[in-house]
């Protein structure tokens, strides 16, 4: 069967730095696939490559079997990107945000209105659906931002620290809401540092270290491999394998 | 690129933009606003102050004895000179001056002056005294700047028996020109002293009886022929079109700091880059709205301007800029608009944030305003060589067309070279667009920013075409302005081989571009052959009748061109060399060679048009346009369908040989005087059209594939 999401080789290197150093991952149909590392350890150039807004120094992605990044208008309607530093035009309402994005995706008039009114309604933005973005919070900021990256039902949904900066209601929201994506079998990749998301959510993890994978594999065979209790004594154990290493770039 | 993404870019830009109500108002607003009440504040302010002014009374204190003429002529006919004899003058000074020791003195750097009130017909015995003008400078300035009075009038000594035996008078005004009160003291009495002064001189005139003109001997007038709206435009035309593109400058530079820096601040940047959309379209449809933004600013400012103009001469009774010099300076203002807009949105790329933007651009906008100042200087005018100086030509023909001077080539070619310069900024802009880590908000390093491609395109791509046709078109006029001493042969042969041919395969083989694709080199079908040959024998005559009969050029045109092709009555065998195989060879390999495959995947139909638009605009003049760009549309097609460059070259050879036989036979002579009967011209017309239908290839469409890296094919 083919993957939703395939990486293969993937390099990124900006002028002397390596961000990214061979890496392979695969998401399924209805999985969600953690990406730990570090800050600075490459997840977000990874990121940022899977999605399509980095050309790979070398490598390959494809998309549901479709070569992104010879096929960029192609594979992208595809993916569904969300970053928490990702921030919202100040001068629009969240509704014109997703009207904005709908249209640049070439969803229909019709069925564009109808996905924002569901997604309003699922993510319980009508309060504030139609205020200005500066004027919102920081979690309904995310909430707006999520209902962007889903707003054209991708198959592959690419998360990097989605709860980074919420508290703990808003990020309690957020991750019920990736849970119910991976129900309808969206495959999700989830980047983050915090180790308790990522035991909590995801299927299978992949450990980035200086822009290598260091291991690999659903929670119980690394803690195995490890000997470990917990996922974050299993990733300081990884990281202290290769202590003479700096961290490599800014991410 | 789609047009409609274009759009929905440009639409969400300029909504986010006319939200921002506080840059919109300093933008728009504040200048339509701003002139005019400045203006009219300034009005009143001025007509205030010189009623006030007007009410005025001068207090002059008038030092010397005597004088009765003097009092008699300032007095009664000038009631804001109040006269107060020897006002607040020293005693010692008055002593000296009542005792007719004091002589003014013959020369000083001081303010004061010394009026002569007649004619010195005898000498006068100069005393021996020291200079006595340090005690009354002295005593005039503390009276001055201490407003005891506004003026000193020295009345010295011997003034009375002077006028009475017509020799000289003399008085002096001593004031102070930092007072205003005192420098208008000064105004009015040398006004009125000038008047007595020409009173005296008439009444001596008269009492010996001698002509009017026995003083003057020479009456010497300069008439002005220019007239006083032309004096006046000539005046705002130093000035005016450097405030326009300085007004083009400001609205463009807030806007694109928020559009691609502020984008990059906010975060948003990446966000838009998931999407499925290019690079160039996001480009496009910020310039778009980058430039919208800074026109309209210009013309906001423009029209605030513009009333203020209007106010000040209607006041003058004389009409500065007409209706169609103002739709001439907007039409104008479209292209600086245009590459300014597209300079601050490629700069503002690089900045990381607003305010590295406003840095960025500030400085840019200097870098821009610098030669902008050579407008204002004497001798710069608009010539072959300003007119490639990119705004700057713009600024001079603001001027030229203000005082009605501009010769039509010259505008031609300044709307050329702009619109070059224009093409070049965008595509700057888009290599920045282009540059992912530059997007993303990374470190801007000028190795990654001129370091090609990493995956360099199969063939050339239409980005990399247009931006290279304003380089060409720029190299092309200084090269054949540089070798136009040389002669006409050696021109065209520089131009053409120099420009065209070898620096454009030079740029493909470095590029790496598959020259047999790129330059379509393959042999074309017999049947193509044929329809070459027919077309390159008929289309001189089935063209040029129906561009004689759409858009005559002048007959001066036809003659001057007549004269170039013949080349110096060379031989027949160096036109055909020069006129016809050259361009043949050389523009074609140019046009339907690289251009023509970095456009194919727009379409045949904008790829041919784009093409053949732009090969008339090369030719640098607007009769030549249109018969070229036709000419164009039949050669671009002719490859497009063949897939052979040989199939135009052939065209284009027999066309321009046919053209310059013609002329070297001495049938052509007179190209004016050619008659194109319909007939003549439907018959040559339909033998061209059987020559487009033969056109065909084994395998046409092949290399448009495979040229073609995101399978967006032509068909033809």
């Amino acid at each position: 069967m083919t993957a939703a999401l395939q990486a293969e080789g993937l390099v990124k290197q900006f002028d002397m730095v390596t961000a990214v150093n061979g890496v392979n991952l695969t998401v399924g149909a209805g999985e969600i696939v953690g990406l730990l590392g570090a800050n600075g350890a490459g997840k977000t150039t990874a990121l940022r490559m899977l999605a399509g807004i980095l050309t790979p120094t070398a490598g390959r992605v494809s998309v549901n079997g479709l070569d992104l990044h010879a096929n960029p208008l192609a594979g992208k309607p595809h993916l569904g990107f969300l970053s928490g530093d990702t921030q919202l035009y100040q001068r629009l309402t969240p509704r014109e945000v997703l009207r904005y994005f709908g249209r640049l995706y070439g969803m229909a008039a019709d069925k564009l209105a109808g996905r924002i009114e569901e997604l309003v309604v699922a993510l319980e933005m009508a309060a504030f659906a139609d205020r200005l973005c500066r004027t919102l919070s920081t979690g309904q900021k995310q909430r707006a931002n999520i209902a962007r990256a889903f707003l054209h039902q991708p198959d592959v949904l690419l998360l990097d620290e989605p709860t980074a900066a919420l508290d703990v209601i808003s990020g309690h929201f957020i991750t019920e809401f990736i849970r119910r994506e991976r129900s309808v079998g969206r495959a999700v990749l989830l980047s983050t540092h915090i180790m308790s998301e990522a035991e909590y959510l995801c299927d299978r993890i992949y450990l980035l270290h200086e822009g290598r994978i260091t291991d690999e594999g659903t929670q119980v065979e690394i803690l195995a491999r490890a000997g470990c209790a917990n996922l974050t004594e299993a990733f300081l154990q990884r990281a202290r394998q290769r202590p003479e290493l700096p961290v490599t770039t800014e991410d | 690129m789609r047009l409609s993404i274009i759009w929905i870019i440009f639409r969400k830009e300029i909504t986010e933009a006319l939200r921002d109500r506080v840059t919109m108002f300093v933008l728009i607003g504040l200048p339509l606003l701003l002139y005019p009440l400045g203006l009219l504040t300034t009005i009143g302010v001025t007509q205030h102050f010189a009623a006030v002014e007007d009410r005025q009374v001068s207090n002059v204190a008038v030092w010397g004895v005597g004088a009765a003429p003097l009092f008699d002529w300032l007095t009664p006919t000038n009631h804001q000179l109040k006269l107060e004899r020897w006002e607040n003058i020293p005693a010692t000074l008055r002593s000296e001056l009542e005792a007719g020791r004091l002589e003014p003195a013959v020369k000083t750097n001081l303010p004061t002056r010394e009026v002569n009130l007649g004619i010195g017909l005898g000498q006068r015995q100069v005393p021996t005294a020291p200079p006595p003008e340090d005690s009354v400078l002295r005593a005039a300035r503390e009276v001055v700047t201490g407003k005891q009075a506004d003026a000193v009038l020295i009345v010295w000594p011997g003034f009375d028996a002077d006028l009475q035996q017509h020799s000289m008078g003399r008085v002096s005004v001593y004031y102070d020109s930092v007072i205003p009160k005192s420098a208008q003291a000064w105004s009015r009495l040398s006004g009125q002293l000038e008047g007595l002064r020409k009173h005296l001189l008439k009444e001596r005139l008269r009492e010996r009886s001698l002509p009017k003109g026995f003083i003057t001997a020479l009456d010497v007038r300069g008439d002005n022929v220019a007239p006083i709206q032309r004096q006046i435009s000539n005046v705002s035309a130093q000035i005016m079109p450097f405030i326009i593109i300085v007004l083009a400058l400001l609205g463009g530079l807030m806007a694109a700091a928020d559009m691609a820096a502020g984008e990059k601040e906010r975060g948003t940047m990446q966000t838009l880059l998931c999407a499925p959309v290019r690079s160039f379209e996001i480009v496009a449809g910020k310039f778009l709205a980058v430039w919208s933004v800074s026109l309209v600013s210009a013309l906001a400012n423009i029209v605030g301007l513009g009333f203020m103009i209007w106010r000040i001469t209607a006041q003058l009774q004389v009409q500065l800029i007409g209706f169609g010099m103002l739709v001439a300076v907007c039409g104008l203002l479209l292209t600086a608009t245009w590459t300014i807009a597209a300079l601050f949105l490629a700069v503002a790329a690089l900045a990381r944030d607003m305010k590295d933007a406003g840095n960025f651009l500030s400085g840019t906008a200097i870098a821009v305003l610098l030669p902008l100042s050579a407008t204002v200087l004497p001798g710069v005018e608009l010539d072959a060589w300003t007119c490639c100086v990119p705004l700057l030509n713009l600024c001079l023909l603001i001027r030229t067309l203000m005082i009605s001077q501009a010769a039509g080539p010259l505008i031609f070619l300044t709307l050329l070279s702009s619109l070059a310069y224009a093409g070049l900024a965008l595509a700057l802009a888009a290599r920045v667009f282009g540059r992912e880590q530059i997007l993303l908000g990374g470190a801007f390093s000028w190795r990654s920013f001129l370091q090609g491609d990493r995956q360099r395109p199969v063939v050339a791509t239409p980005g990399f075409v247009l931006a290279l046709f304003p380089v060409v078109a720029v190299g092309l006029f200084y090269v054949s302005l540089a070798l136009m001493e040389q002669g006409a042969q050696i021109m065209l042969l520089g131009t053409q081989y120099g420009v065209l041919l070898l620096p454009v395969v030079a740029l493909a083989v470095a590029r790496k571009f598959p020259l047999a694709q790129t330059f379509s080199l393959r042999w074309p079908h017999w049947r193509s052959l044929v329809g070459a040959v027919l077309i390159g024998l008929t289309a001189s005559v089935g063209l040029a009748g129906l561009v004689m009969r759409l858009a005559p050029p002048p007959d001066s045109l036809l003659r001057e061109l007549a004269e170039f092709l013949k080349l110096g009555s060379a031989p027949l065998w160096q036109l055909w060399l020069v006129i016809a195989l050259t361009p043949a060879l050389c523009e074609e390999a140019f046009f339907r060679g690289l251009m023509l495959s970095g456009l194919r995947r727009w379409g045949p139909g904008a790829a041919i048009g784009i093409t053949a638009l732009l090969f008339g605009l090369l030719h640098g003049s607007v009769y030549r346009l249109l018969p070229t760009f036709l000419l164009g549309l039949v050669l671009g097609y002719a490859v497009w369908r063949s897939g052979s460059l040989y199939c135009s070259i052939l065209i284009h050879a027999l066309n321009n040989g046919l053209i310059a036989t013609l002329i070297w036979s001495g049938g052509g002579k007179d190209l004016a005087n050619q008659s194109f009967p319909w007939s003549l011209t439907l018959g040559a017309l339909a033998i061209m059209g059987i020559g487009l239908a033969l056109l065909t290839g084994p395998k046409p469409r092949a290399a448009l594939r495979g040229s073609d890296a995101e399978g967006v094919g032509g068909g033809g």
